[in-house]
């Protein structure tokens, strides 16, 4: 699965030279990223109305500026436990195949670039239980990040066809 | 393909619509003004505009089954065809039959298909055979009977269902046949012809316009000489203003030629009047149409906007007097709010189209319906530049054609039966749109037999819905119609009865928050009238609280709402609570719990009951309070939680905070399904 992602993210650029840019943020004591192209913008964590009946990490919906965005939290869905006291606290809107989706995490780090042969692959380790989601390791000396697909850590399928009908 | 090869193509494909609706309506039209030269001009420029643009941008088959359309109605136009209803039920096949090809290309670009029944109904047409329905069924087993292939009798009704495997065979047994079947190779020679007569002198004229840079850039985006010919020969030799290519001198290139078939057709809408029969170049002059094509994606983010701007003027409005001690900004604000509600009207009245188009589609149902059926039908249409909101247009097709559909079949007596009542032989049926209030309505009358509400109260007590002896008003028997299942012809006949009842018309149109009632006089006919709101975008809705959410609730769907005393609740065990409602049993929900959110506390007699009326059954539903009543602009939901049942959508209140507009009909759907046998009729039955 994962070497298929690393060969998608080398398609879509033309050399495995080119810079790959992907922002970096925590979940708490941990380091994540996304493809920057895919990040919309991050805003402070707004006020939400909580969605009934949705799957807990659904935190719930907000108004970005006249637009109805859902929000996640990414820490919940991935059982991660979120920092104590934190004042990072952020919503990064990205962009998952033009919808939008908000996703808290517990600070913003940076922006990583780098080349796509400096991803590593994720080790198959058996017990592990779903690491569709991640697309790669980066490592920088002793720090590592995981290159995350937000769609599937959401199980955000395809959603084409549903626009087509609507 | 390359992106832009994709783009143009798929604009064509968006273009094509129009131009198909446009020549549908156009052999209908023929076939009551057969003389008309205007407009076979039309119709053979609807033609020749589709055959170069669908050649232009890479769609061979569909031009080369266009080509035989064309030279069909070329012969129509010399004379050497005439007109007769069979004639149109060929062109108005081919119309199918392109549209069929559109609409398969729409999902798949490299879509191939197989044209040869089609074509060779052309040409028995072309070698002067009359080919109606019949005719042509039996011309088609001729040839399969001479080819040995079994299942003749397919072929005998419409083929449309199984249409993509006899096509096939059909295509062989007629490039096997020596029937004067154009192949390939001929309609290729045909093409080829085509540009030999639009050999460079003849296209001189034409040349002046289109820059030679144009030529080069078309070249290099893969459009070959060929087809660039072909589209330039349109441009100069048939079309009669060759001027409307100027606009690929000044555009950009390839857009521009593009560019050309929209200015077309923008033309053509307006149906030229059987009487008028002015020379149709000063027509075209006089129709103008000073529109543009926006995407309904842009229009969108405008109204998102906009909402947005209202909703920040609600707040500075709400705000000004505990915060501002300023006669001028007080006043600003209040202009502001005028200016703001404005712009919020104009953004809205963007989405709206006429909804012509849709009317005009009816032409062709009653056409059908009726030659089926053999009755004769005049259609009338009236208020066809009534504007409606295009999501709500796109919605409303499918149950018009379907009461249109009725009334012809249901509502009309047969021919004999007008002529014993004294009636002409002629049905009426009119279709009238106009705007009432916040209101379009659509009124589909018919001056047939009307509906018998003595035949309704057979079935009805026969299917079990009522008791024998309940008591219920004529009128309120008709509405029975609209309940599942429930059909008052006692034989399927062909053009209904296909066990889509009138019930799922009533659906959809509650969908679209709108409803359907029918006024029916017994032998003077029946009309059915449909009342929609005039946009989907906005609505009136109910805010309302649930512990410490806040929920809109349609206005559409409260019927009422009560603050219930003790007396009324009544908890029967193994059901839940009930309310006792003027003597009316309704089954009581609390939204708290439907929805898992917390209510204040769990006392009902404190809370407020919102009464629903569904076209299913009534019930109510508790809340904890009423905030407010308000006209709230609807958002969709993501993706991701669409598939959530019970919400219509979302939108932003006043506080700048979003809420959930509740769906509630499908919020208590299975409720419903589960109650409804065990209370209602059960009551019902009791009281009986």
């Amino acid at each position: 699965m994962a070497d298929q992602n690393l060969a998608k993210l080398e398609k879509n650029e033309t050399s495995n030279y080119e810079l790959q840019r992907f922002l970096e943020f925590s979940l708490g004591e941990e380091d994540y990223a996304i493809p920057l192209l895919s990040v919309r913008e991050v805003i402070s964590v707004p006020e939400t109305t909580p969605i009934p009946k949705a799957p807990a990490h659904f935190l719930g919906i907000m108004n970005l500026r006249g637009q109805v965005i859902s929000v996640v939290d990414l820490r919940t869905k991935l059982k991660i436990k979120p920092l104590e006291n934190n004042s990072e606290e952020s919503v990064i809107i990205v962009d998952i195949n033009g919808m939008n989706l908000g996703i808290v995490v517990d600070s913003i780090n940076k922006v990583l670039a780098f080349q796509v042969d400096e991803i590593n692959e994720v080790p198959e380790i058996e017990s592990q239980v779903n690491a569709e989601y991640i697309q790669g390791v980066y490592r920088k000396e002793d720090s590592l990040t995981v290159l995350l697909d937000v769609a599937k850590v959401l199980d955000l399928k395809d959603k084409t066809f549903v626009k087509k009908a609507a | 393909m390359d992106d832009f090869e994709r783009e143009l193509k798929e604009d064509f494909l968006e273009e094509s619509i129009q131009l198909l609706e446009d020549s549908e309506q156009a052999f209908l039209q023929l076939e009551n003004d057969k003389d008309s030269t205007e407009l076979m001009d039309q119709i053979f420029r609807l033609a020749h505009n589709l055959k170069g643009t669908s050649r232009a941008v890479g769609f061979g088959e569909v031009a080369e089954f266009t080509h035989e359309m064309e030279n069909l109605i070329l012969k129509i136009k010399t004379g050497d065809v005439t007109v007769t209803d069979s004639t149109v039920t060929v062109l108005l096949e081919c119309n199918d039959h392109i549209t069929h090809m559109i609409n398969t290309l729409r999902d798949d670009l490299d879509a191939t298909f197989d044209s040869a029944d089609t074509v060779s109904r052309i040409h028995a047409v072309l070698n002067g055979e009359e080919v109606g329905e019949a005719g042509v069924d039996a011309e088609i087993e001729e040839v399969v009977s001479s080819s040995d292939i079994p299942d003749a009798s397919d072929f005998e009704e419409e083929p449309s269902d199984e249409w993509e495997g006899i096509e096939d065979s059909i295509g062989e047994i007629i490039e096997s046949s020596s029937a004067p079947e154009v192949t390939q190779s001929q309609a290729a020679q045909e093409q080829a012809e085509d540009l030999i007569a639009s050999s460079p002198d003849e296209f001189d004229d034409g040349e002046g316009e289109i820059s030679a840079a144009a030529l080069e850039s078309l070249k290099e985006l893969g459009i070959s000489d060929q087809s660039l010919l072909s589209e330039l020969e349109v441009k100069t030799s048939k079309a009669p203003q060759a001027d409307e290519g100027m606009t690929i001198k000044k555009g950009d290139e390839v857009i521009a030629t593009q560019n050309v078939t929209p200015i077309e057709t923008a033309k053509k809408p307006e149906a030229p009047k059987p009487a008028a029969s002015a020379s149709a170049a000063p027509a075209r002059k006089k129709n103008e149409d000073e529109s543009i094509r926006v995407s309904l994606a842009r229009v969108e983010e405008l109204n998102n906007a906009v909402g947005e701007l209202v909703i920040l003027q609600t707040v500075l409005e709400q705000r000004r007097n505990g915060a501002l001690d300023d006669a001028l900004a007080t006043k600003s604000i209040s202009q502001l709010g005028k200016l703001s509600k404005e712009i919020q009207e104009i953004s809205m009245s963007l989405r709206m189209v006429p909804i012509k188009s849709t009317l005009q589609k009816m032409n062709r149902i009653v056409r059908d319906t009726s030659k089926a059926l053999g009755k004769k039908v005049q259609l009338t249409l009236v208020g066809e530049e009534t504007e409606i909101d295009k999501t709500v247009l796109e919605h409303l097709s499918d149950p018009l054609v379907h009461i249109v559909r009725n009334a012809v079949d249901h509502g009309l007596e047969d021919t004999e039966g007008r002529v014993k009542t004294g009636k002409s032989e002629v049905g009426q049926v009119q279709i009238k749109a106009f705007h009432e209030g916040n209101n379009l309505v659509i009124e589909i009358s018919d001056d047939g037999k009307g509906i018998d509400a003595e035949i309704i109260r057979r079935k009805a007590i026969e299917k079990n819905l009522i008791s024998e002896s309940s008591n219920i008003s004529d009128h309120e028997m008709i509405q029975y119609i609209f309940h599942p299942g429930f059909s008052t012809k006692e034989q399927v006949t062909e053009v209904s009865g296909r066990g889509v009842g009138m019930d799922v018309v009533k659906t959809n149109i509650e969908k679209l928050s709108g409803d359907v009632q029918v006024i029916t006089n017994i032998g003077s006919g029946s009309v059915f009238r449909v009342v929609l709101p005039l946009t989907m975008a906005i609505i009136e809705g109910m805010v309302v609280r649930v512990g410490g959410d806040k929920y809109i609730l349609p206005l559409a769907q409260v019927h009422e709402s009560l603050k219930p005393t003790n007396e009324m609740i009544h908890s029967i065990t193994g059901m839940g609570e009930c309310l006792n409602l003027r003597g009316e049993v309704l089954p009581l929900f609390n939204i708290g719990k439907t929805l898992n959110r917390k209510m204040d506390d769990t006392i009902s007699q404190e809370k407020i009951a919102i009464i629903v009326h569904s076209s299913k059954f009534h019930y109510a539903v508790l809340v904890d309070d009423i905030l407010h009543q308000q006209q709230v602009v609807i958002k969709k939901l993501g993706d991701e939680i669409r598939n959530q049942k019970g919400f219509m959508g979302s939108s932003i209140l006043g506080d700048g905070r979003p809420a959930f507009i509740l769906d509630l009909n499908e919020l208590y759907a299975t409720s419903m399904k589960k109650q409804k046998s065990s209370v209602k009729d059960k009551l019902i039955g009791k009281a009986a």
